[in-house]
């Protein structure tokens, strides 16, 4: 009865993923959604590709997941990624019904899968991944991922045993996570930017998980991502066995050394969380057994998605969009430190409520007095517009930051605040979250047009 | 003035930490001591005007109870001293007789309040508040993995108008008893609140209180009011 079901629900889901199609919808949800109505155990029952890779964590999972799906794809193997979809349950369950024909046999090689760190109790014990990537874990939404601990515990009980897990060394928190199952890690050496005392508003890991000490840190790179060791008992970080041994940011390269072996690969972005995300990627091919040499190859070819990152120009204005995610205090930290240490003069433009929330809600912003909104307080930043219905709180956070209220301009609607905006600078950072992303296009596209007209008007020069 | 910030390494998460970043800019004269877990409670051998604790995870409510037994006596002395507590999110919890877990099991608490605790993990709660205290309307969110039950009439914090109290349909939020004020909002809850904020700065014996950005502050909260009073979805 069960395998009738379960190729009822095949059958459906692929049915519904050809009419959605059909409807030019991007159907990456609903054909799972199906099959798990009709097939609740549709994850476990579907036949496996030879090889499932899996990348969870709180930040960089999409990075990470494009990645390793370009670089198996440039191999010449067969692959399935939930890339453009849901990592959660039913983006799985569409996945795999892409990576079986109609009678239920495997067509492809690998199986690269996003997974939802607060979903993985209800997706990883039944595809059994043969490798896990967990890029770190930090507080995310608070809603919906409480806090790191509450994810820890989810990730601890539910990563099958047999899963190979490659874990960030430098991630005092997901570096903890299931000690008797097989693992490599992956780390970063000693930068000249680091420091030994936290200047992040927060650090989930500094005190001693065995005796409450305060953490003393070797290197300190952003929150707890460092080496650590307890003064009093003896705790400390994990080694790397791909170690990350210097970042060449003129030549735009990395220099990774594993088993004394130095490979230099093409730096595919140069913020140091994309940095982290190629590591891990490299470190995934090279235990899955992608030929080194070649991944240098194919990593020349493989560019961060621009729905995350894009560049543009207009005038001369240099136009910087990048994602920073709203509700994640972390995530939109790391985009702060970016565009804080950025040179030269620039605007920086926040639109990051949450669109779904200020539908019919209001959006809890206490995340934002954990984001590092200090990073802006500096002199380069000649002007913060803060726009979009939240834009109140968000001033205030920047003057609790010390930004000079001169420097702060706030207006509710992201359009009209294009128009006052000042348009005589070098440039500009337009920041947005996951949910504004469509809007953030539209500003963007705005921006361009008006920045352009300013600078023509004026003869090309300013 | 001595401000004692019990735990801040720990007591940190959803930005409650704020809280006493901005209360420290109202009160610039004031003294703010941070005391790490691996440290006593200076309000045990030191005379203190008000103790803060923000949310914690479940792991170190647990920590800090076991911080804190056997000084139960004199956390009572201080309370009706008319020491101010603030506690915000889960750790007022902390001063209830027990924290029971979905598994049955009863984690003794400090007993200093009747009131009990019980945590519904995997379920967590989420929901925007609008309430009062006397006559200031109170506005905040809650995100969490617990209940209390059995708080006294007496005890109550504030009233609820929208949103879930101490339980999803009480009435009430929170516990109140002299100048102990705990709550399961959470977050920047003094910068959301600015008449409260004053209304402690009172208390702390500041004579025309006005919290730091008063403008921009009571802008942001007449704007988060003005929404909350409408037709939106307050909890899941």
């Amino acid at each position: 009865m069960g395998r009738i079901r379960y190729f009822i629900a095949l059958w459906a889901s692929k049915t519904v993923y050809v009419l959605l199609r059909l409807l030019k919808r991007n159907a990456t949800m609903y054909p799972g959604y199906i099959a798990l109505k009709i097939c609740p155990d549709y994850l476990a029952r579907t036949k496996k590709s030879p090889n499932v890779l899996c990348v969870t964590g709180t930040n960089g999972k999409t990075t990470t997941t494009n990645m390793v799906a370009d670089i198996l794809s440039q191999s010449g193997m067969r692959v399935v990624s939930n890339r453009y979809g849901s990592n959660i349950n039913t983006g799985v369950a569409t996945a795999l019904t892409h990576s079986v024909n109609i009678f239920g046999k495997p067509k492809i090689d690998a199986l690269v899968l996003e997974v939802d760190e607060r979903f993985s109790r209800l997706i990883l014990p039944f595809i059994k991944p043969d490798y896990l990537v967990v890029t770190n874990l930090f507080r995310d939404s608070i809603k919906r991922n409480a806090h790191p601990e509450y994810i820890f515990s989810i990730l601890d009980t539910y990563v099958p045993k047999s899963t190979k897990l490659i874990l960030n060394a430098d991630c005092l928190q997901s570096s903890q996570l299931l000690k008797d199952n097989n693992r490599v890690y992956f780390g970063i050496d000693k930068l000249d930017t680091d420091v030994t005392e936290c200047v992040n508003l927060i650090n989930d890991f500094s005190i001693c998980p065995d005796c409450d000490e305060k953490l003393q840190y070797n290197y300190l790179r952003y929150h707890h991502i460092g080496n650590a060791y307890c003064p009093k008992c003896g705790f400390k970080s994990y080694e790397a066995n791909y170690r990350l041994t210097s970042i060449d940011y003129d030549n735009k390269t990395i220099t990774v050394n594993h088993s004394s072996v130095e490979t230099v690969y093409p730096m595919v972005n140069r913020a140091l969380y994309n940095i982290y995300n190629e590591l891990a990627a490299i470190t995934l091919m090279s235990e899955f057994g992608v030929d080194l040499e070649k991944v240098k190859d194919y990593m020349n070819k493989i560019s961060v998605t621009q729905t995350r990152y894009k560049e543009d120009k207009a005038g001369k204005t240099e136009i910087v969009r990048t994602m920073a995610k709203g509700q994640n205090s972390v995530s939109c930290s790391r985009t702060l430190d970016f565009v804080g240490h950025e040179d030269g003069d620039r605007t920086v433009f926040i639109m990051i409520d949450d669109l779904f929330e200020r539908r019919d809600s209001s959006e809890f912003v206490g995340w934002i007095y954990d984001a590092d909104c200090e990073f802006l307080n500096t002199d380069g930043i000649k002007q913060i517009v803060l726009a979009g219905p939240r834009c109140f709180d968000y001033k205030l956070r920047l003057l609790i930051a010390g930004v000079p209220e001169e420097r702060i301009l706030c207006e509710e609607d992201e359009f009209k605040a294009v128009d006052i905006m000042d348009k005589d600078i070098d440039k500009l950072y337009l920041l947005h979250d996951t949910s504004t992303y469509d809007l953030a296009c539209k500003v963007e596209a705005k921006i361009i047009s008006v920045f352009t007209e300013v600078y023509n008007s004026k003869g090309g020069e300013q | 003035m001595k401000i004692e910030v019990l735990y801040p390494e720990i007591c940190c998460l959803f930005g409650d930490k704020a809280n006493m970043r901005y209360f420290e800019m109202c009160l610039p004269e004031a003294e703010f001591i941070k005391t790490p877990v691996s440290e006593m409670p200076k309000f045990l051998t030191e005379d203190v005007d008000m103790v803060y604790f923000g949310s914690c995870s479940e792991s170190n409510q647990e920590r800090i109870i076991s911080r804190l037994k056997g000084h139960e006596e004199r956390i009572r002395e201080l309370i009706d001293k008319g020491v101010i507590f603030l506690m915000t999110g889960n750790t007022f919890e902390i001063m209830g007789e027990f924290i029971k877990k979905p598994d049955g099991e009863k984690i003794e608490a400090l007993g200093i309040f009747d009131f009990y605790a019980e945590r519904t993990i995997p379920k967590r709660y989420n929901s925007l508040f609008l309430g009062k205290f006397g006559d200031m309307e109170i506005v905040g969110y809650t995100s969490r993995f617990s209940h209390c039950y059995n708080i006294r009439e007496d005890d109550n914090f504030l009233s609820v108008t929208k949103g879930y109290g101490s339980t999803v349909d009480a009435k009430t939020e929170g516990i109140h008893r002299n100048n102990l004020f705990g709550t399961y909002l959470l977050g920047p809850f003094l910068i959301q609140n600015p008449q409260f904020t004053a209304f402690l700065m009172k208390k702390l014996g500041v004579e025309n209180p006005e919290p730091a950005f008063s403008k921009d502050i009571m802008k942001a909260y007449e704007v988060r009011l003005e929404e909350f009073k409408k037709d939106i979805v307050f909890a899941e």
